[in-house]
Parts: C-alpha cells; sequence; structure tokens
C-alpha cells in the first residue's frame, strides 16, 4: 500500500515538475465555487469541481492506484492520468469567470496582461527549444534521407530487390520512416534494450555501438544475417578495411559511407 | 500538389460527416465548427471498427483503404442527401459568427495559426516516431497493417498487443495511400497543422458551452487556454507539451483533443438537454479514444465512468448512467481483448 501511494505521490511530483500550474489549477478548483453565479456556471462548478475531486480520489486511492497500474497503465506512464485532469480547462474557466467580475474597458485589460503573466511565470515557455529548422518536407534528419536515397539508387541499378541495411546507430529511427521497404536487423528496439531477434543481431548492434569496430565479425555476422548494406561514418581507416572484407563503397554523403556487400 | 489536396480532404469531408450528428441536434446547437470536429471524430471511430476486424485476418491495407474509403463516400453522399436544406444556413450561421469575432478573438485565431504556421514549417525530432510514422511507412511500403515490425521492416510472428487495438498509424498510412503523400509529411506536415487547429476548436466549443450567448467570455476562456499550452514546457508529460509539440501521434491526439472532446461532451450530457444524437456520438468519441491510443481505451472509460457517478449524483437518471455505460462498450470490448492477447 505504501508502495502505490509512494508511487502516486512521486508521479504527481515528476507531472508537475517546476512548474506552479498545478498550483493555479487548485486555486481555481476553490475560486469556481465562489465566481458561480448562474445556474448554469453552478452546474459547470459541480461537474468541474466533482470530477476533479473524483479524479484526486482514484488518483491516490490505493486500490483504485493500484488497479491502473497494474492492469490498466504500467507505473512508468502512471504521469498519463493526469492528461484526464482538466486542469487547463478549469484553470481558464475561472480565469475567464474572474474576468466576469471586472469591469470592461482598461482595467479588464490590465486585469488579463497580469493573468498572462501569472500563468507565463509559473510554467515554461514551450518555444523555441523544441524546434529546430526543418532539414527537409519530411521532418526527419536529412543525413537518413541521404542514405536511403544512395542504397536506393543502387538497388535500382543492380537490381536488388531485398535491402537490408546495418547503419550507426544515430539513424536507427530515422531510416524507416522515409522507407518503409527498407529491412533493418535491429531498429529503435535495440537502443530500448528490447528483445533482439537472435544472438547474430544482437551481436551486431554490439560491434556497432562500440568505438572500435571489429570489421571482421561486423562482415561475418552481416552476411549471416543477409545485411546487404553498410552505413559507417566518413572513416579512411573503416573505409579501407571495409573494401578489403569484400564491401563495395557506392556513395557518400560528406557524413556517412554506404557500402554494399559483394 | 497532393499535399494541398489532403489538407482539403480534412477540412472538407470531416464537416460533411459531422453534419449527419449536428443535423440531429436543434438550430442553435449546429454549426461549422462542431460539425468539422465531430466529423473528424466519427471518422477515427469507424476507422477503429473497420481496421480491427481486417488488422486481426491478416488483410492488406489496399482492402482497408478499399473498405474504409468506400463508407466514407457512402457517409458523405448520405450527409449531403440528408442534409441538403441545412447546410447553406449553416454556412451562413457560421458567415454570421465570424463578423461577429472581436480583436480579442482574432488575436486568439492569430495564436493558433501561428502554432500551425510552427508544425508546418520547423522540425521537431521525437524517437517515438521511429514507431509511429515507421508504421505508417511499412504499411504503405509494404501493403500490409501491423503485420510487419517498423523498426526492422521484419514479419511480426504474433501481433503487438499493446499497438494492435488502436491503430492510428494505418489512419496515416490510409491518408497517405489514398493522397499520394509521404506517410512522414502526411503525419508531420499534414496532420500536425490541422490537429493542432482541431485540438483548440475544441476548446472553442467549449469556451461556448461553458459561456452560452456570452461570446466575448468563450474568448477570453480560449486566450487563458492558448496561454497555458504556450507555457506548459515546464516538464515533458503536459497536455499542452503533447498537444504543442507532436500532435501526430496518436497519444497526443487523445490527450490534446479527444480528452478535452469528452469534457465537451461531459457538459452537454450533463446539463440536461442531452438529445440521443449525443450519446450516439459519444460512443463514437469512446471507438475513436480506442483507435488513437492504448492509453485512450483505459482513459477514455475512466473519464466517463466518473462523470457517470457525478451524473447519478446529480440528477438521479439511471437512463443516463446506462448510456453511459453503454458508451463505454467499445472501452470494454478492446480492454479485454487487449487482456487476451497480452
Amino acid at each position: 500500500m505504501k508502495e502505490v501511494i509512494g508511487v502516486s505521490w512521486n508521479t504527481y511530483l515528476g507531472f508537475n515538475g517546476s512548474g506552479m500550474h498545478m498550483g493555479l489549477y487548485f486555486a481555481a478548483v476553490l475560486f469556481l465555487a465562489i465566481l458561480s453565479r448562474t445556474d448554469n456556471e453552478k452546474r459547470n462548478n459541480y461537474l468541474l469541481s466533482g470530477y476533479s475531486i473524483l479524479f484526486w480520489g482514484i488518483f491516490f486511492f490505493p486500490l483504485t492506484a493500484k488497479i491502473i497500474v497494474e492492469y490498466c497503465i504500467d507505473s512508468s506512464v502512471y504521469w498519463r492520468m493526469f492528461w484526464i485532469l482538466p486542469f487547463p480547462l478549469v484553470t481558464a474557466y475561472a480565469f475567464a469567470l474572474a474576468l466576469k467580475q471586472t469591469p470592461s474597458g482598461w482595467k479588464r485589460g490590465i486585469f488579463i496582461f497580469f493573468m498572462m503573466a501569472v500563468i507565463a511565470v509559473t510554467g515554461t515557455s514551450i518555444y523555441p527549444q523544441y524546434f529546430s529548422k526543418a532539414e527537409n518536407i519530411y521532418k526527419i534528419p536529412q543525413n537518413a534521407v541521404d542514405v536511403c536515397q544512395i542504397v536506393n539508387e543502387d538497388a535500382e541499378e543492380n537490381q536488388i530487390a531485398e535491402r537490408k541495411v546495418i547503419v550507426p546507430n544515430e539513424l536507427l529511427s530515422y531510416i524507416r520512416q522515409y522507407d518503409g521497404s527498407i529491412q533493418m536487423p535491429y531498429g529503435r528496439n535495440a537502443l530500448k534494450n528490447e528483445k533482439f531477434q537472435n544472438k547474430n543481431v544482437k551481436r551486431i548492434f554490439e560491434l556497432m555501438s562500440s568505438p572500435e569496430t571489429d570489421f571482421e565479425k561486423l562482415a561475418e555476422y552481416a552476411k549471416k544475417e543477409t545485411c546487404n548494406y553498410l552505413v559507417y561514418s566518413v572513416h579512411e581507416t573503416a573505409d579501407k578495411k571495409l573494401q578489403e572484407l569484400g564491401y563495395e563503397r557506392i556513395g557518400e554523403n560528406g557524413v556517412y559511407c554506404v557500402y554494399r556487400r559483394r | 500538389m497532393n499535399i494541398i489536396f489532403l489538407f482539403l480532404m480534412l477540412m472538407v469531408i470531416p464537416w460533411i460527416v459531422g453534419m449527419l450528428y449536428t443535423g440531429l441536434l436543434p438550430e442553435e446547437r449546429r454549426g461549422v465548427l462542431l460539425s468539422w470536429g465531430a466529423g473528424n471524430i466519427i471518422l477515427w471511430g469507424i476507422f477503429e471498427i473497420t481496421a480491427l476486424p481486417l488488422i486481426f485476418q491478416r488483410k492488406s491495407l489496399g482492402l482497408l483503404c478499399v473498405v474504409y474509403g468506400g463508407l466514407i463516400c457512402l457517409l458523405v453522399i448520405s450527409s449531403l442527401i440528408i442534409n441538403r436544406r441545412k447546410i447553406f444556413p449553416m454556412i451562413k450561421g457560421s458567415i454570421h459568427s465570424i463578423k461577429e469575432i472581436s480583436l480579442f478573438g482574432w488575436m486568439n485565431v492569430l495564436l493558433i495559426l501561428g502554432q500551425a504556421f510552427v508544425y508546418v514549417r520547423y522540425m521537431h525530432i521525437d524517437d517515438d516516431d521511429a514507431f509511429y510514422v515507421g508504421a505508417a511507412s511499412t504499411a504503405v511500403a509494404t501493403d500490409t497493417i501491423f503485420s510487419v515490425n517498423p523498426y526492422t521492416g521484419i514479419e511480426y510472428a504474433e501481433l503487438p498487443s499493446r499497438y494492435v487495438l488502436s491503430p492510428f498509424f494505418s489512419f496515416v498510412a490510409f491518408l497517405s495511400r489514398i493522397s499520394g503523400v509521404h506517410p512522414a509529411v502526411a503525419a508531420h506536415v499534414v496532420l500536425a497543422g490541422i490537429l493542432i487547429v482541431l485540438s483548440y476548436t475544441v476548446y472553442a466549443l467549449i469556451g461556448k458551452k461553458l459561456f452560452p450567448g456570452e461570446s466575448r467570455h468563450s474568448e477570453y476562456f480560449l486566450f487563458f487556454i492558448i496561454m497555458i499550452t504556450l507555457f506548459s514546457g515546464y516538464t515533458v508529460y503536459t497536455q499542452g507539451m503533447f498537444t504543442s509539440v507532436r500532435i501526430w501521434q496518436g497519444k497526443a491526439v487523445f490527450c490534446g483533443i479527444l480528452a478535452p472532446m469528452i469534457c465537451y461532451m461531459m457538459i452537454q450530457l450533463f446539463s440536461g438537454k442531452a438529445a440521443a444524437a449525443d450519446w450516439i456520438f459519444t460512443f463514437f468519441l469512446m471507438c475513436a479514444c480506442c483507435m488513437v491510443s492504448s492509453m485512450g481505451i483505459m482513459l477514455g472509460a475512466i473519464m466517463l465512468g466518473i462523470f457517470g457517478l457525478l451524473n447519478l449524483v446529480k440528477n438521479r437518471s439511471i437512463k443516463s448512467l446506462c448510456c453511459t455505460a453503454l458508451c463505454c462498450i467499445p472501452n470494454m470490448l478492446c480492454a479485454g481483448m487487449y487482456l487476451i492477447l497480452r
């Protein structure tokens, strides 16, 4: 029981982070009762406040929390319960209701500005840190697009139907977003420590993750897994070694070299 | 050109389909925004009902496109026939409403379009797309639905229980297949731009419901919602964060669009002025929750369950409680299937 309460509490703290919007929400719930005057407002207050109370009850009550964590959503994503807490709605509603008590004109303008400042100060702006200039229309790294295009052009030229590509870990998440017909021995599942298809695949991933790649072993396992293409960072020694091991360099984009197994 | 076609399609078709619901409502509740929002949700709900049997039978994406596309055509034609006399008054009413928007309201519109512009112009790299967009790309490239592992391109030995009940990215694959737009572009550009507008549309509808006949205050409400969303970057878990940064993913659709839509329906149903169409729409809303995310299966039902209890206490209506329970049937079925599959 203590454990479940601990999970709930830590989830709450984690969700709250450095922000204070949850504080605004709690204040809003309290103020809704005072601010609601008309029948419609009172009914909305009953619904939103009642919903809030039941939500927190379900969230913290050990039995319901345990059922949700065990059977519905995992404890690692228990924070997603907050998605069904309409705290932006309740906060914005209380703010808008408060404006009803304020006379229109410049006084209301100042009040709106003050409320906006409160929201800004108690939160953190989303922009611009989560966005960057788009490298292409697909909104995936251009290196991944380049690599796929080199592989596809070569496969078309040489009439190769099946393309199975080993790529550096930083490209794992993007290759198959661009081209779903390209196969890979492992993808982002490897970075998430999920199960590998077999031991050879796991060894390929370990070799590609190693700072000093053993190219002979890599070529051996790649052959066993019928991987006919290999992408590696532009590197003189690696280039020489791979060509010795039967790989033909078919192109590069300045950052990555693309090889085909002869 | 294809991108513009897809944009237009996502604007017009849901609106027409949504009129099947709003056409049944009293005149004062009809409107273009509600029709468009509801239409999207009905289409997602129908997608869940159409796609699941095909996924379990390991049918092709091509077949899904034919069946689902055919259904959409049927709905559009039916709606145009049924609502032929209501379309123009609805458009007229909406134009009249646009004329009444204050300067403050236009500022809201600008802020929302600004966020849509950021989605279209800039890029957010999210590694979860390796699965979600990867699944759409794989479906389009291999003409399958959930038969092939999006991480590797190798066929699944068994269906992935965690994702299979919520085929949102098969929906992206469907859009990509019928429009010829690359799945990554369909998700990162077209859907992102449309869905952020849809998210705020739902909040605008909530504002209208909370402040009936007080358009100025519903504009204030929407403005504060926009502000809270824009300043919700204090953790990566918030609804605002998911809405503003990766709305093309099913889980973000749930927290940014469907959860607020459930709130909208709760307010409507709680008012005691619910029409039969409202309950039918809520059923499709629950189907849509199941379609977009496995989280939606559970969380959608919890939301409606809480509402059911509150409604029972306040209005003492057993009929409403029964209707609420009936609306949760899709969630219960999906939850049962999940427990069997996992």
